[in-house]
């Protein structure tokens, strides 16, 4: 946890600042003041509130009152009785408040206390981050700071009941129906990008959104970052950056820093949380400006072939500024690592869009090398010399979604551990059929060679060029660096491979791969059409409604690869059309001509394969 | 106190047999030979910190795979690389041709900045096929180090790679610091007319044997830990 987790806490929690300013709660105040109580403060990120107001009931939940006879034991305002642990470093919730009793005058009944000889059921335990005091208006209060909001049977800000109301908990519904990670290759984080989407369709629901968000907002003016959870962000002191990276990070479930075993670097743990609450902080609000107009510009501008270079030197200047920077004094080497990392996270996030895949060269060639993985598709393992039997380990196919799932994360280091996990599920199965030979590269080659054919991941050229351009350079000495490698090499294999480099004659290989298209049967028919990945498929449903209906175009007999191709071609156009004219600023216009430019192409080249 | 992170790469032919790469890396990072570890972890990519001197260097050693399918993949693999282990087997004389080509190829793909160990494996074995004479000449000829190893016997391992990590250090070391060299000449430190740093190490292998065996001769390794230490 940060050094300023608390400082932060006490100028931003919402619990706290609803003391301080609600007038509502006069009697909680008196009660406090009166009965020396304890607030019990869940930090901020933890609280998910009913509707946009502070609940009477909540707070009085976290108004807790020990026992005098044994400071351990307490009992909240609403009468949820619970205990501290000995060492002061977790509590927990013994029992929910009694109902329909005149809460106001519960602590006059002694039974309000629990006892050591009470039975005691535990309803729920909870870490205790921080003890402190605060002053709200002139009169000093013990906080504790707590790690998650207390919450007992039928409190109206936990479980199912949220979800009518608020946003997070729609989007956690949504995650829970996510992609799931291996089981001995945990990812560390849940996907970016479907947390990020997530978030946009966040944005899309409310609005006071504009169309490029945190791009447009250089001023703290542009509040863009309000969703409804934030129930008092109009006097909160807003900051549209941070506010974002705790929406793109916090609403997946907490899974998120659940580590990698495997991973080598155990120690180095990412925490996009602890760089978010340095972010936070007053003090950093320089360094907030100077991301936001780096990030504004680059979507600005044309992209140009220096774009990478500036991005990655910009991200070791901020990585830099930050080594000196108040936030992070006296941080060790690992805590600097970390900031690095968020600050690749946050921007690369951002910038995705315009970066990744940017050119027509790159688009033809990951059409190209698709569709040269397909021609490959009937290829055996054998014809690597790979021991069929290994590739029938289920495991197999997990190995395969990881390289999949690769297209769908926004991040270099997220790729590039899709990356890794399925090179340890190799070496896992590798392990399994031969316990007793730790596997080289010999025998792992080949067979990342191979599923690499099968996963035919989308936009494989670019993907490995983005992780390439954007990665921090450190890092490509790591394990995942060599991963890295690896797969690039595989990718290469395929674009050069023939009959030659295959354990394979050549009337085979040429009934293999060139015979192809005329002894499918319909079922590889099907396999044949490229495949699509979600976000392609996203594309076209964007892209395609505007132009023309799909239906008119499939009833005729148009050639799907060609219509594929050119969709392919075009699927880098990300266009959020829910945008308030109004809104639209003169430095987006450059930006939004040239996508009117390239939807007129688009629509041409669609219009000549209709007229063919 | 300086950091340093050294890539190797480590290059073995495939054909009929193995040379045994894999052992002697895991030998080194774990030592233990296949023949009684239990082990789990892959033996691709590792990592390792030496000391040396007063330099803490951490050694990333990427294998390769050696199937003549993939030799054109190669270069992908030496990009970036500081050292290359190129392994053979004593055995088989055309793992050792294989090898020479390697050094070829790293010289012509990373140029003189790459420094080459060649490491001769399975020198417990009596059947040899490679000569002595052979191996120290052509080493020699292209400013290579050559040592017979055995993962199996636990011989010369951690020697290969630390010999070679003292010369990498010592090649990226010079650099900068070459009034420092030119100050030292006395000492035995020999600079040759194309500016490249001949190691102590080095000078004194070429000096004893006019070959650079180390294999059958503990003593000479035993020394060579002492002298960049």
């Amino acid at each position: 946890m940060p050094k300023n987790l608390l400082e932060y806490e006490k100028d931003h929690n919402r619990l706290i600042i609803a003391l301080r300013e609600s007038k509502e709660h006069g009697s909680i105040m008196k009660f406090l003041k009166d009965k020396n109580a304890t607030i019990l403060v869940p930090h901020d990120q933890s609280m998910v509130l009913p509707e946009n107001r502070m609940n009477v009931e909540f707070v009085q939940t976290h108004v807790i009152h020990a026992n005098p006879e044994d400071g351990l034991h307490w009992t909240s305002m609403n009468g949820v009785k619970g205990c501290f642990s000995e060492n002061y470093e977790v509590l927990s919730v013994l029992s929910g408040p009694p109902r329909g009793k005149d809460l106001m005058h519960f602590f006059e009944n002694e039974s309000a206390y629990l006892t050591k000889s009470d039975k005691k059921v535990e309803i729920k335990r909870i870490h205790v981050l921080r003890d402190s005091d605060i002053d709200i208006n002139g009169t000093t209060y013990r906080i504790v700071l707590i790690s998650e909001p207390i919450e007992y049977e039928g409190c109206d800000w936990s479980g199912p009941s949220l979800s009518a109301v608020t946003t997070p908990s729609t989007l956690r519904t949504m995650f829970s129906s996510g992609p799931s990670t291996p089981v001995n290759t945990a990812h560390e984080e849940d996907p970016p990008l479907a947390s990020s989407s997530s978030y946009s369709t966040l944005k899309r629901s409310s609005s006071t959104l504009s169309v490029s968000s945190l791009a447009g907002s250089e001023s703290d003016a542009t509040d863009i970052s309000c969703p409804p959870i934030n129930f008092s962000s109009t006097k909160r002191p807003a900051n549209a950056l941070i506010n974002e990276l705790i929406n793109m990070h916090n609403i997946p479930d907490n899974k998120l820093f659940s580590e990698n075993e495997r991973t080598q670097d155990k120690s180095k743990k990412f925490s996009f949380q602890d760089f978010v609450y340095k972010m936070r902080h007053k003090s950093a609000i320089g360094l907030v400006r100077k991301i936001k107009k780096f990030i504004f510009e680059i979507n600005r501008d044309p992209y140009t072939d220096d774009v990478p270079n500036k991005v990655v030197s910009f991200l070791d200047e901020i990585a830099k500024e930050m080594s000196v920077h108040i936030q992070w004094k006296g941080a060790k080497e690992q805590e600097l690592d970390n900031a690095r990392e968020g600050i690749e996270k946050y921007v690369m996030t951002k910038i995705y869009s315009k970066v990744f895949s940017p050119t027509a060269q790159d688009q033809s060639q990951d059409h190209l090398l698709a569709t040269r993985l397909s021609s490959f598709r009937k290829l055996k393992p054998e014809h690597l010399d790979i021991a069929s039997e290994l590739l029938t380990d289920s495991s197999c196919n997990q190995a395969v979604d990881e390289l999949k799932k690769m297209n769908n994360y926004k991040t270099p280091r997220d790729k590039m551990i899709c990356i890794s996990n399925c090179c340890k599920i190799i070496f896992n199965i590798l392990t399994r059929s031969n316990p007793k030979e730790s596997p080289g590269a010999d025998a792992f080659l080949p067979i990342l060679i191979y599923l690499v054919m099968k996963a035919n991941t989308p936009h494989l050229h670019s993907n490995l060029k983005y992780i390439m351009d954007f990665r921090n350079p450190e890092k490509m000495l790591s394990e995942s660096g060599y991963f890295l490698t690896n797969l690039q090499s595989s990718a290469i294999f395929w674009e050069t491979v023939d009959y030659t480099n295959l354990s394979i004659n050549k009337q085979e290989y040429d009934k293999l791969i060139n015979g192809q298209y005329f002894n499918d049967d319909e079922e590889e028919e099907k396999n044949l059409a490229p495949k699509n990945s979600v976000d392609q498929n996203e594309e076209l449903e964007k892209a395609t409604p505007v132009i023309v209906p799909d239906n008119y175009l499939f009833n005729k007999t148009i050639d799907y690869d060609d219509l594929k191709k050119i969709v392919d071609d075009f699927s880098h156009l990300n266009v959020n059309v829910n945008v308030d004219v109004d809104e639209i600023k003169i430095g987006e216009l450059r930006g939004l001509f040239e996508q009117y430019v390239q939807f007129k192409k688009f629509f041409e080249q669609v219009s000549r394969l209709v007229e063919k | 106190m300086s950091r340093h992170n050294f890539k190797i790469v480590l290059l073995g032919e495939v054909t009929k047999g193995r040379v045994g790469k894999t052992s002697l890396t895991l030998r080194f990072v774990k030592n233990s030979f296949d023949d009684h570890q239990q082990s789990t972890i892959q033996a691709t990519y590792l990592q390792k910190e030496l000391r040396i001197g007063d330099k803490t260097v951490t050694i990333s050693v990427w294998d390769t795979a050696g199937q003549e399918r993939f030799h054109a993949l190669g270069p992908i693999y030496y990009r970036n690389a500081d050292g290359a282990l190129l392994v053979y087997d004593v055995t088989d004389h055309d793992t050792f041709i294989r090898a020479k080509n390697w050094v070829k190829e790293l010289r012509k793909v990373v140029g003189d900045d790459i420094t080459i160990t060649i490491a001769g494996n399975k020198s417990d074995m009596k059947n040899r096929q490679v000569s002595d004479e052979e191996v120290a000449e052509y080493a020699k000829s292209v400013g290579a180090v050559h040592l017979h190893t055995s993962a199996k016997a636990n011989r010369n391992v951690d020697e290969a790679f630390l010999d070679l990590t003292k010369r990498i250090l010592e090649k990226k070391s010079s650099a900068p610091s070459r009034t420092e060299l030119l100050g030292k000449q006395n000492s035995g430190i020999i600079i040759d007319n194309t500016e490249r740093r001949v190691t102590r190490t080095e000078s004194r292998m070429y000096g004893k044997n006019g070959g650079i065996s180390v294999a059958d001769e503990p003593k000479t390794t035993q020394e060579q830990k002492q002298c960049c230490g």
